[in-house]
């Protein structure tokens, strides 16, 4: 198993968010992470990547317990995520941005010369990324320049290319027009497929949901309901009535 | 150490606690309606002294006989004033600066400290300004068997009266609610038809005269001199840390803490007072790193 | 990428100083003395604005390290007659990357007021220091600084101020030169960029596997370190070491001429250096509060030029080191 998370629990002051959560999945491009606003979809992302410690229960990475690790150590082991709200470095180029994960990743961060310009293996890389993604022609652009939609395509970039096993989207297509919200969930999928990372994705749009997931896990109350091939999990009355009365089934 | 000794030090150190607190506070006002450090609040406090000695040296000791004209007069001219510079200097490079990030209010702040420890020196001169009259004129007190001077003790009185006066408006009174809700979330309060500016500018001059008061009151024991800004603001700060930001009971306990190792330093080591400061406001910041009394807002 | 500032500008600046000092001295006796001293700032500007624009933390303290540096010199001639300046540069070096990596680790695990308050008491409790132990340091009145064996075998002690000062402006030019280069060369590495990407997010930074602590505790003792061997420098330069040097206000002086060439920009600390000392000196010839202009153009530069003089002529051309004016939030 890549992943085995056991009775995962996380309260926020009396507020359970995470509520005895269990799940392994193996090598799933797809695996989709639904449920209402204020499900625990976040937190449980956070949990597994790290930035959240459990109250109990234990995230399996690997076989390693990898629960006592920080975000930062667990992203060494190989699990990546990007964040909800776009979050990179926006004083560097997307190059640069895509470049620091690269050099990250082959730990030569601490390097004080030569310049990163010369250290040609790293940008061509991060060029690399970008292409996979469809970035190349931004590469000079501070994100900031970025449409919303390349920016969350960005966010992503840079987790993807720590070649992560595990990768944690939070809501890839958040803050995007509808209309481009396929668009921007095939390049992530395609680049994804590409770099062959067991994916967890945090999705809104039951459509966008439904059309790609190979297997879709519910959230409801901190507690998981229904986990399984997406037909399966759309046909249940309990997960059309808590997706907001079945509107999106 | 003998009883009366000890009595001594508790006072001093009460004293001494009784004018950082009021610097303290006012730095806690500023920062939890403005989120900016003023590093330029200690002038006020200068500034106070400063206008002190001038008018206490050159109208009301020469004027008047009685205790009462030199201890009334010069701190509501000291208050005046300082109000009138705040809302003149201190008011809009704030409320410029709001929102502009740490560094820029900083470094503006920096600015304003500069121009006035040179305004000062420019008024009043390198000589240390005295006016000790008040403190003369009040005599001392016997505590187990020894003097102690009556003005320390009207001082940790006066200051005792403004911090629950303070206490009072902030918790107590609309005016104090409306502190805090724009300390909490600007915006909110501001979206609930509250002016929001008007406010903050009167918190401000607020703030800025508990420094003057602070300054004014402690005048007559010691001399305004250049140099004395950096002093109380160093000091102060170590309190705002060990304190906590933006809480009314932190300004006070940190004001208290700081005096009393301020007391104990200067009776056993001198020379490493600061270093004994910091090493407090280090062990604070180790075990609850948001202060003593902070993180809990207003 | 920082695209200003490349070697061959950091030589050809240290050639136009160089050439610059037979010139003014010519034009205007007694002010050629000035490059030297903005030469000798530029270092600790530089130093400072490693920390200041690319970690995004201010310091208000660093004049503890330009202290440590200067009394480096001052004491150790007085006290172990040590007169080769390079061992000086050395042990101030190493003492001010050890004071910085004793303070930093509890400083750097605090961001923007937090950070910026301790870094001020530290720096002046090391201003305390020297006051107080008089006996010691010679208190207000200082130490004094003699002149140096220069490379191991040139001894300057003969020779007239007046010699001695074009000896020395050479010599400050070439560690400028070194040290100039070297951060040139750090803030273009892998390194220089994460410390920027830290700026920018530092929960981004930890999720792609850096640990931030680390890399601010290694760009402060940097910083320092830079800031320290100024601080030696000037030793020499101002034949009198005092308690100034480490007070706060001597820190906000760095700050201001950081900003005043502009944060933004690598070149920004070293034209603001040599601008700010030819500033001192007319605005001291004009009025005798310093002060009072120096704090009004801080506050004019901040509202009106946050830039910098560099940021008035190249607004457009390095937009993505001058989108963050300063660093901090």
């Amino acid at each position: 198993m890549l992943l085995e998370i056991k009775e995962l629990r996380k309260s926020f002051g009396g507020v359970r968010a995470i509520d005895g959560v269990s799940f392994a999945i193996d090598a799933e491009r797809r695996v989709f992470l639904i449920g209402p606003n204020g499900a625990g979809k976040t937190t449980l992302v956070n949990l597994i990547s790290g930035y959240l410690r459990p109250d109990s229960g234990a995230v399996i990475f690997r076989g390693k317990n990898v629960s006592g690790l920080d975000m930062r150590e667990r992203s060494r082991l190989g699990i990546a995520r990007s964040f909800q709200l776009v979050n990179v470095f926006w004083n560097l180029t997307v190059e640069e941005n895509l470049a620091m994960s690269v050099a990250s990743r082959k730990g030569i961060t601490l390097k004080p010369f030569p310049p990163l310009r010369s250290h040609r293996e790293v940008l061509e890389e991060a060029a690399e990324v970008a292409k996979a993604f469809g970035l190349e022609g931004s590469l000079d652009m501070l994100p900031t320049e970025l449409s919303q939609g390349d920016r969350k395509v960005l966010d992503v970039a840079m987790a993807l290319a720590l070649r992560p096993r595990l990768l944690l989207l939070d809501e890839p297509t958040s803050g995007v027009a509808t209309r481009d919200k396929f668009a921007i969930m095939e390049r992530i999928l395609a680049a994804v497929e590409s770099y062959g990372a067991a994916t967890i994705i945090v999705e809104h749009d039951m459509d966008v949901v439904f059309n790609y997931a190979e297997r879709v896990l519910v959230l409801h109350h901190g507690k998981l309901i229904a986990d399984g091939d997406p037909e399966k999990v759309r046909s249940r009355e309990d997960v059309r009535s808590v997706l907001l009365g079945g509107i999106y089934a | 150490m003998s009883l009366d000794t000890i009595a001594r030090y508790l006072l001093d150190t009460l004293f001494f606690a009784s004018l950082l607190f009021l610097v303290v506070a006012g730095l806690n006002i500023v920062y939890g309606v403005l989120r900016i450090v003023n590093l330029a609040h200690a002038s006020l406090f200068t500034l106070g002294a400063y206008v002190t000695a001038w008018f206490t040296a050159s109208f009301v000791a020469a004027r008047f006989e009685s205790l009462l004209a030199l201890l009334v007069f010069p701190l509501i001219v000291a208050a005046v004033i300082t109000a009138i510079v705040s809302l003149l200097l201190v008011v809009p490079i704030l409320r410029y600066s709001y929102g502009k990030g740490d560094a820029f209010q900083l470094i503006v702040t920096f600015g304003l400290f500069m121009i006035f420890e040179e305004l000062f020196l420019i008024i009043w001169g390198r000589a240390p300004q005295q006016a000790g009259d008040a403190f003369v004129e009040m005599g001392s007190v016997q505590i187990f068997g020894s003097p102690y001077p009556l003005y320390k003790i009207y001082v940790i009185a006066f200051a005792a009266l403004l911090a629950l006066l303070f206490w009072l408006i902030t918790y107590r009174s609309l005016f104090g609610l409306t502190l805090r809700a724009i300390s909490m979330d600007p915006e909110m309060t501001s979206a609930l038809g509250v002016n929001v500016m008007r406010f903050v500018i009167i918190a401000v001059v607020l703030a800025s005269l508990l420094a003057g008061l602070g300054g004014a009151l402690y005048l007559p024991i010691a001399s305004a001199m250049p140099g004395l800004s950096s002093e109380v603001l160093i000091v102060a700060f170590v309190g705002l840390v060990i304190g906590g930001m933006g809480s009314f009971i932190g300004s006070a306990i940190g004001a208290l803490l700081v005096s009393l190792f301020r007391t104990l330093s200067v009776y056993f080591f001198p020379e490493l007072e600061l270093v004994i400061l910091f090493a407090v406001a280090l062990l604070v910041l180790l075990l609850r790193p948001e202060g003593i009394g902070g993180g809990k807002g207003w | 990428m920082v695209r200003e500032g490349g070697p061959w500008v950091i030589v050809g600046i240290a050639v136009a100083v160089a050439l610059l000092y037979p010139i003014v001295s010519f034009l205007r006796p007694g002010w050629e003395i000035m490059l030297t001293y903005g030469t000798v700032l530029a270092i600790a500007a530089l130093g400072f604005n490693l920390l200041f624009h690319h970690v995004g933390l201010l310091s208000f303290g660093h004049a503890a390290f330009f202290g440590i540096g200067a009394y480096t010199v001052g004491l150790s001639a007085k006290y172990f007659g040590l007169k080769s300046l390079e061992l000086h540069l050395l042990i101030a070096a190493l003492l001010s990357a050890l004071f910085a990596f004793l303070v930093g680790s509890v400083a750097v695990r605090y961001r923007g007021i937090f950070f910026a308050i301790l870094m001020l008491v530290v720096g002046q409790i090391t201003w305390g220091f020297y006051v107080k132990f008089y006996s010691i340091t010679g208190g207000t009145d200082g130490v004094r600084a003699p002149k140096p064996l220069l490379l191991l075998i040139y001894d300057t002690a003969p020779l007239s101020y007046h010699a001695f000062n074009l000896v020395y402006h050479y010599y400050s030019l070439l560690w400028f030169v070194i040290l100039a280069l070297a951060m040139w060369y750090i803030v273009n590495s892998p390194f220089g960029y994460t410390l920027r990407a830290i700026r920018d997010s530092e929960d981004r930074a930890r999720s792609l596997g850096v640990e931030s602590w680390r890399y601010k505790l290694i760009a402060l003792a940097i910083s320092a370190t830079y800031v320290g061997i100024a601080g030696a420098l000037y030793a020499p330069l101002n034949r009198l070491v005092t308690p100034d040097l480490a007070y706060w206000t001597f820190s906000g002086k760095i700050v201001f001429m950081t900003i005043l060439g502009g944060a933004g920009h690598f070149l920004g600390p070293i034209l603001g250096a040599l601008v700010y000392t030819y500033l001192e000196t007319i605005a001291q010839m004009i009025t005798i509060h310093w002060f009072l202009v120096m704090g009004l153009m801080i506050v004019l530069i901040m509202v009106l030029m946050p830039e910098g003089i560099l940021g008035l002529t190249r607004r457009r051309a390095f937009r993505s080191l001058t989108k963050l004016p300063f660093g901090l939030r």
